[in-house]
């Protein structure tokens, strides 16, 4: 219980130190460019894959329970909806967690276990600018971005299967789409990208810095970082459904 | 000047260094012995800030070590750690230039060249710059390490084992730098080994680290023909262990 304790202070730290805290270093904007790069990189292929399966799955399972009953206009809106309000958001963070989270744990993990962010403080390098806020900043446009792409490819998924499996006509199925996005359910699919990324990054970061020595520190912190960021991830996405429920 | 006042550090209720002083003067070279795992690199992480002894304070140039202070006193220090510490994903250019380029915010082209002339006086090739950590052999290592520290004109270096694992000609010449560094550039140098051969061979002091404590403290000549306890048992193990 007490680690759950310190772990979330550390990680809320982390956040508010990454946000609001006056950072002494140089070079921020390449620093961070260079991480949004890698996080496109590192995630595209894992999301690219998830998002269609996931745009398979779901149209599948929508067309197989409620095919017979209603019009194929409704099952795009169905699609749709569940696409921008949910799926993408979520589908796309937890592949960015499991590929990119995990490696920034492991990353700075090691780098405590063999005293480089040690080395780092010696030289009056901050660790937490130079390795922990560009990541943060980063995560704050790469998540969002991996969401759009990620709801387009599921939608593009969805298409696959109703047009060329199911045989709706193309036309219909785009009309549909097009009809029922909603401007505010978008925003709201970013803004779970945005809370999402800054979330699971100052997990990932924490569970690294505060790793114990030896290997298994590293798998142990890999670990929570995983759990941690699922449960956050969940949590904050019940949030954020809540506040925009309001308008919606 | 360093000056260690009464330090107590303790990990889980087990005390390390237990009301520990020691005076480090200015310009000279001290190596600090002590048997494995007796606490050399507590002590030595304590003079740089990287771990808060519970009791006793540290000053440096009639400095106190605490706070903002830390930081700022930083700057006089280098560290090179006992197994180096290099930044894994960068290359020897760019450990090298990182403070230069990060903090001081300086041009690409100067901090090249000051990169290649910290390397000149550690004695590595500037090609070495492009070459990443896990390429080098610990030699090497050792001197980028080094390289990386008075990049940022250091009026102390700490080493924490410098020689260790190292074969014995290149720990020689790993000495040499040291002493070199410590004339040149009037670098005082605080040196932490269980290696006795090299602490004799380049210290002006020498310091005992036991049970916590300084049980001695003296020149190297004082040193060797000192009966005190701790060092004749030191002198004898080791000894024995490296059979001369
Ligand atoms: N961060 C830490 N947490 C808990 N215990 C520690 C920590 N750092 C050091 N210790 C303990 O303090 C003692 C002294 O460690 P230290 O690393 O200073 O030894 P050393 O003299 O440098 O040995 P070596 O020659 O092996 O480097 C050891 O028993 C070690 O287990
Ligand atoms: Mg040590």
């Amino acid at each position: 219980m007490n680690f759950i304790i310190n772990s979330i202070g550390g990680i809320f730290y982390i956040l508010f130190y990454s946000l609001f805290k006056r950072h002494n270093i140089g070079h921020k904007i390449e620093l961070t460019f260079h991480e949004i790069v890698r996080t496109g990189i590192e995630s595209i292929g894992i999301v690219t894959i998830a998002s269609i399966l996931c745009g398979l799955i779901a149209v599948f399972i929508i067309d197989q329970r409620l095919g017979s009953y209603i019009p194929e206009f409704y099952i795009t809106e169905a699609i749709s909806k569940s696409v921008i309000i949910e799926l993408g958001a979520l589908g796309a963070s937890i592949a960015l967690v499991g590929r990119v989270g995990t490696r920034i744990t492991a990353e700075i993990a090691t780098m405590k276990v063999n005293e480089e962010i040690d080395a780092l403080e010696t030289m009056a390098i901050d660790p937490y600018d130079y390795l922990v806020y560009p990541k943060m900043m980063a995560s704050l446009v790469s998540y969002p971005i991996m969401v759009v792409f990620s709801e387009l490819l599921i939608i593009f998924g969805a298409m696959l299967f109703l047009v060329y499996i199911k045989g709706f006509g193309l036309k219909t199925f785009l009309f549909g789409i097009r009809e029922h996005f909603r401007m505010l359910e978008f925003i709201q699919s970013l803004i779970k990208g945005a809370v999402f990324g800054l979330m699971s990054t100052s997990i990932s970061c924490y569970f690294g810095i505060t790793a114990s020595k030896g290997a298994k520190g590293v798998g142990e912190a890999t670990t929570n970082a995983v759990v941690y960021s699922v449960v956050m991830i969940f949590l904050f996405d019940y949030i954020i459904i809540r506040i925009f429920s309001l308008w919606l | 000047m360093v000056i260690v006042e009464n330090i107590t550090k303790e990990f889980n209720g087990r005390k390390v260094l237990d009301n520990l002083s020691i005076e480090i003067r200015d310009g000279e070279i001290i190596t600090i012995i002590g048997k494995s795992g007796i606490g050399k690199s507590v002590l030595l992480k304590s003079i740089v800030g990287l771990l808060r002894p519970e009791k006793g304070r540290i000053f440096i140039d009639d400095i106190p070590l605490v706070g903002e202070n830390i930081y700022l006193l930083r700057r006089k220090i280098g560290f090179i750690f006992q197994k180096s510490a290099l930044i894994e994903s960068l290359n020897v250019g760019e450990n090298i230039g990182l403070a230069l380029k990060y903090i001081r915010n300086m041009p690409a082209e100067e901090i090249r060249n000051r990169v290649i002339d910290a390397l000149r006086k550690v004695e590595l090739d500037p090609k070495v710059m492009e070459l990443f950590p896990s390429n080098l052999s610990g030699g090497m290592l050792k001197r980028a390490a080094i390289a990386r520290a008075i990049i940022l004109n250091p009026q102390y270096i700490l080493y924490d084992e410098p020689t260790t694992g190292l074969d014995p000609i290149v720990s020689r010449t790993i000495e040499e730098l040291i002493i070199n560094l410590n004339r040149k550039m009037k670098i005082t140098s605080i040196i932490v080994t269980h290696d006795l051969n090299s602490a004799v061979g380049i210290s002006d002091r020498i310091a005992m680290l036991s049970g916590g404590k300084i049980t001695f403290l003296g020149s190297t000549s004082d040193f060797m023909n000192s009966s005190n306890r701790d060092i004749i048992e030191f002198r004898s193990s080791y000894y024995l262990k490296t059979g001369e």
